[in-house]
């Protein structure tokens, strides 16, 4: 397996106070609330009161507008990574995207300045009926492909070069030394069009990764080729996750990371069955994108031991299926490369039970 | 801004305080009833401010402070509404959104009620900049959905068009000559400030940058914004007529400008904090306080006027709240600073003196 030293990471972005672990270190605030969801639908009061108090929960601050004013201002153009990808039940919510907008507006973020994104517009079509009409959305890729190199869309001064490649790249006379293959690049939305992203993920496992969650979120959503941390008899993403994240430009302009786990999925994600959804019914809120992995792995992981699993990274792809085990190990090579905190005991996590 | 003496041909003004001798007491904006928070955004000459701040029924909306208390001046059923300029007649340009939040509309307030803006045929328009003669400037959605700069003077707003081979067009600011400052994208796709006075002028983008976006106008032409990197990393900047553009460095992080006076002092935010510029030094606002900034941090400055005042949001004591910065007088001799010619640069020597206490 390739190791983490072999990247070489090509992204020019200036180090700020906000890329993770960003403004609170290994802090992660949990807002609880049992009335968050009924019968797997989202309420609309109980998510505002989460996402108002866990701004507040997390910054310290007396209202959540100054909480939100932590992380970006007038002049500031935020995109909203959001996470569309999944079965109906652990999707980006509407109330949590529009709570969200509400948040950065308040903060004094111009509406013509706040950006829905997901990396394929095939796929973001799928929630942005819901946005008012004046509400900015943008993709890197129009549609998913097995061949994601293709770098329209993404920026070629932005890279991350490792000598990972899918199973057809490697059938390739020369495969090795094609740039297309061994690199990954930024896309362009988080390069060129803002310097601030609210990264929000579903709490979801995922069927190679074990967990796709905050790094996930941002690693996988953000650079193209991104197949090749999984080829059928292997899995990189110890090795492509830490890397990818270490890219300036997207280290230092993810400001803010939540996992929305109102909702959960424990197994067969992140495109699950919906057997496998559970009422969570929490919001975590982090700068620290390592720890509020860890929180959330360690969520997921107990959900299916509470249900007769091993935990993800003793699990094949799908229970009872053969392949490569999960691999939400690459949360613990993010904390080892730097990106945040890994460790248990310190972990600052406060959980909040609102109602 | 009071002279004494002296022929100004044009615009001319001189700093004549050094920076190291200024020092500000803050003044709480306070909040709305039953609010708990409130952002300053714009500043009138005599000190009014306005912005945004929330209410006992949970809706944010624009409001006015007078020196003396905050009036929520609306608009009634909008969620979300922001006060962004005030004028010297205490007319209020913001806009707010519908109730639904499916669009937001420019308002004018009058002094007495917010009267809507029309839009250029879109649906949606805002409003960023009013001068004393009631003239208001923004941005509004055609009825093609193209975005363009407006002004508005009452009846129907009027579009300023685009720069040479561009397609959109935001106006920020209008100073009280009329002139107005915004920002628009290029035959290059390239986004460049401008300064409209009957036609544009493109303020450009200095070598190492790619884009630059003008937030603020000085009655005398002075324009303050930021340059942006490819990468968008930012950077404060000064146009004036005569020096062109002048990169005002950062506090850490990056820099933005939002407000400038006649003299050409600038505030912005830097790294998180609110900040001066003036006699080519950026100041980090919080070292400049006096002993009524205890418990204030302050984050981001927006507006100055010519007497110095600046408005803007920090924390105090960790709550959100406006502010105003009024300049406190000092004993120390005053020195020569920036100095401006503008418009051609004939400018005579001038003997006056600038006072920073309202």
């Amino acid at each position: 397996m390739p190791s983490a030293a072999s990247a070489q990471v090509v992204s020019s972005y200036p180090a700020n106070k906000w890329g993770t672990p960003g403004l609170y270190p290994a802090r992660v605030t949990a807002m609880f609330h049992s009335g968050s969801t009924i019968n797997l639908e989202y309420q609309l009061g109980p998510v505002q009161q989460m996402i108002r108090t866990g701004l507040m929960g997390l910054t310290g601050m007396t209202s959540y507008v100054a909480g939100w004013k932590q992380f970006a201002g007038p002049g500031d153009v935020v995109g909203i990574k959001v996470n569309p990808n999944g079965n109906g039940y652990t999707i980006s919510s509407p109330y949590v995207i529009m709570e969200i907008v509400n948040g950065l507006l308040l903060a004094g973020v111009s509406p013509r300045n706040i950006i829905v994104y997901e990396r394929y517009a095939e796929i973001l079509s799928w929630i942005s009926s819901w946005f008012p009409p004046w509400l900015q959305t943008a993709s890197a890729s129009p549609v998913a492909l097995d061949d994601q190199t293709d770098i329209t869309g993404y920026d070629p001064a932005h890279y991350v070069d490792l000598p990972l490649f899918t199973d057809w790249q490697a059938q390739i006379p020369g495969y090795q030394s094609n740039p297309l293959y061994s690199r990954s690049y930024a896309c362009q939305f988080i390069t060129r069009r803002v310097n601030k992203v609210i990264n929000l993920s579903v709490l979801k496992n995922h069927n190679a990764a074990g967990v796709t969650l905050a790094l996930k979120n941002l690693s996988h959503g953000c650079t193209n080729n991104v197949n090749r941390s999984h080829p059928s008899e292997a899995n990189y993403y110890t090795t492509y996750i830490p890397a990818v994240i270490s890219m300036p430009v997207i280290r230092y302009k993810a400001v803010l990371h939540i996992v929305d786990g109102i909702h959960g999925i424990y197994e067969s994600g992140p495109n699950g069955h919906e057997m496998y959804v559970w009422e969570n019914k929490t919001m975590y809120f982090s700068t620290d994108a390592v720890a509020i992995d860890r929180v959330g792995w360690r969520v997921i992981d107990a959900q299916r031991v509470a249900n007769g699993m091993p935990v993800s990274a003793e699990s094949p792809p799908y229970i009872g299926q053969p392949g490569p085990l999960q691999q939400p190990q690459y949360i613990l090579s993010a904390g080892a490369a730097g990106l945040g905190e890994s460790r248990d005991d310190y972990i600052n996590l406060n959980t909040t039970v609102l109602g | 801004m009071r002279i004494f003496g002296g022929i100004i041909l044009f615009a001319c003004s001189i700093t004549l305080l050094s920076a190291s001798t200024i020092t500000f007491s803050v003044t709480n904006v306070g909040i709305l009833a039953g609010g708990s928070f409130s952002s300053g955004v714009g500043l009138s000459d005599q000190g009014w401010e306005t912005g945004f701040g929330d209410t006992a029924a949970n809706l944010s909306q624009a409001f006015i402070w007078n020196l003396v208390s905050d009036s929520n001046i609306g608009p009634a059923g909008s969620p979300i509404a922001f006060g962004n300029a005030i004028n010297s007649s205490g007319e209020v340009a913001g806009f707010a959104f519908a109730a639904d939040f499916s669009a937001y509309n420019a308002f004018l307030y009058n002094g007495s009620s917010d009267v809507p803006i029309p839009t250029l045929g879109g649906v949606n328009n805002a409003a960023y900049g009013i001068n004393d003669a009631g003239t208001v400037v923004g941005y509004s959605e055609d009825a093609t959905g193209a975005i363009l700069a407006f002004q508005y003077s009452g009846g129907t707003p009027a579009s300023l068009g685009t720069l040479p081979g561009g397609t959109t067009t935001q106006a920020t600011a209008i100073n009280s000559s009329g002139q107005i400052v915004g920002y628009g994208d290029t035959a290059s796709g390239a986004t460049d400030a401008f300064l409209y006075s009957g036609g544009f002028t493109d303020l450009g983008v200095p070598t190492g940058f790619v884009s630059s976006e003008a937030n603020a106008i000085g009655n005398f032409g002075a324009v303050a914004g930021f340059v942006s990197t490819d990468t968008l990393s930012n950077e404060a900047f000064l146009w004036t007529p005569a020096d062109g553009m002048t990169l005002l460095g950062t506090l850490g992080g990056d820099s933005q400008a939002f407000g400038v006076n006649s003299s050409g002092m600038v505030v912005g935010a830097s790294n998180g904090v609110a900040f001066l510029y003036t006699d080519s030094h950026m100041y980090d606002l919080n070292t400049l306080l006096d002993s009524t900034g205890a418990g204030w941090q302050l984050q981001e400055a927006l507006a100055i006027n010519d007497r110095g005042q600046i408005a803007g949001t920090g924390l105090y004591n960790g709550d959100q709240r406006a502010f105003l910065l009024n300049a406190v007088e000092t004993e120390t001799a005053p020195e020569p600073g920036t100095i401006f010619l503008f418009a051609g640069g004939l400018a005579a020597a001038a003997v006056f003196r600038r006072r920073l206490i309202p």
